[in-house]
């Protein structure tokens, strides 16, 4: 049989660190099967880097364990459960009553607010470079056109719910915002190049996209930093 | 949780569809502290954490007569919270992580060096902090896997996601937060 060559074994030895180091959490809290706290536990002997992250990992969560907490009294209880009810009493009451407008009143309402709403839009672009977002949502409109005029109007205001991006995660919610299938552009992205420190992990965030609840918050929260920028700037290249 | 305690909230909860709206009190008795305790640790913040509480009992109130017995009543009630929590801290706008008044103490410390001051902090100060700046769903996930002892496997139905999903969600949770305190000095390196 032939021997691996170093650098084989030295990828080999290097896979397995990123197993291992994967699964140090779950060691530290006694979650892994007795078998895999045995390899682990076997591994971290002869392997100082991985102890080195297992102790390091220790100390946050024994930091953590630091964090007090004061119960409140019995009179908060009794507080909160009668500020509960009446909360309830009051909502029965709102119920109780009839809207001043039918509901189907609404509708032309809001396919005409939408309407001017989007004639704003094309009134008052100027010649100036547009703000960062602000173009994309203009072209996204026109690729869109006027055949639904409420689902632009939904889009346009769940455009403005988003703060100036604060963190690389918010402004990749907004990029992904602007383009169309954004949810089917990141699978691709993510099943074409297998980007980061952890192939699970992906797999597992490939795995969330296809549950028909997930949103796309869901799926970029558990991406690290540097994965969110890798991401970031691979779809800035796919919108131009 | 016991099979016992589950028997008995389901009961509780048949006497309420029932009309008897006494059984919602006791229900309230037995999980209000969890309640609290998860909005608390989302939140950081006693008072948003007590009208959270209040907000997700009214809400369950509302709702229960649509339970469906699938899953237990408190992981329902679970799910309700961290829902309430989440959209509390989006619609929440960012906050500094200096208040002004620490600002202007650090530029009038004689010294010249705000990481000292900063380093004055207590533990407990940079803790909620670290735990403050984590996204709102991984946050719920460590709250209720490290300080609710919730197994991965209750968090993965309250969240509606995979087990797995959830305990490398809490992974990244751990590491991001060892990273913030690393920064705070409150680990070596």
């Amino acid at each position: 049989m032939a021997k691996s060559s170093p650098k084989e074994v030295s990828r080999r030895i290097r896979a397995h660190c990123k197993r291992v180091q994967a699964s140090l959490v779950a060691h530290l809290e006694n979650q892994l099967t007795p078998e895999e706290q045995r390899r682990v536990g076997q591994h971290l002997k002869v392997c100082p880097r991985c102890a080195d992250e297992k102790a390091s990992l220790q100390k946050t969560l024994n930091l953590l364990s630091q964090r007090s907490f004061h119960e409140p009294d019995e009179s908060f209880w009794m507080e909160l459960r009668h500020v509960v009810r009446q909360g309830i009493r009051e909502k029965e009451g709102v119920s109780r009553v009839r809207p001043p407008f039918p509901a189907r009143a609404w509708v032309p309402a809001v396919v005409v607010a939408s309407l001017l709403v989007f004639l704003f839009l094309w009134w008052s672009r100027s010649p100036h470079p547009p703000v960062p977002g602000e173009g994309s949502l203009l072209a996204h409109l026109e690729q869109e056109g006027l055949r639904n005029l409420v689902q632009l109007g939904d889009e346009w205001s769940s455009m403005e719910e988003f703060e100036p991006a604060e963190t690389v995660e918010d402004s990749l919610v907004v990029l992904l915002a602007t383009i169309p299938r954004p949810a089917l552009a990141l699978e691709q992205l993510l099943v074409q190049e297998k980007m980061g420190e952890d192939p699970g992990l992906w797999e597992t965030v490939i795995e969330e996209e296809r549950a028909p609840e997930s949103a796309l918050e869901d799926l970029l929260e558990d991406l690290s930093e540097p994965q969110l920028m890798e991401l970031s700037s691979r779809l800035e290249k796919i919108i131009g | 949780m016991g099979v016992d305690k589950v028997a008995e909230e389901n009961e509780l909860i048949q006497k309420f569809l029932r009309g008897e709206q006494w059984a919602f009190d006791r229900l309230m008795i037995l999980h209000q502290k969890k309640v609290y305790r998860v909005a608390l640790g989302m939140l950081g913040d006693h008072d948003e954490a007590a009208d959270v509480t209040q907000e997700a009992f009214i809400r369950a109130f509302r709702s229960l007569k649509n339970f469906k017995f699938g899953s237990s009543f408190g992981t329902w009630l679970h799910r309700i919270t961290v829902n309430l929590c989440i959209s509390h801290i989006r619609r929440k706008k960012f906050r500094q992580h200096l208040s002004l008044s620490e600002v202007s103490h650090m530029l009038r410390s004689p010294l010249g060096r705000p990481a000292r001051d900063l380093a004055l902090k207590d533990l407990g100060q940079q803790i909620d902090q670290a735990i403050a700046a984590l996204p709102p769903k991984q946050r719920a996930i460590f709250v209720m896997h490290y300080y609710e002892e919730l197994p991965h496997k209750e968090i993965a139905e309250i969240m509606n996601r995979t087990e797995g999903a959830i305990k490398s969600s809490y992974c990244q949770a751990v590491k991001k937060l060892r990273k913030r305190l690393l920064d705070h000095g409150q680990i070596e390196s």
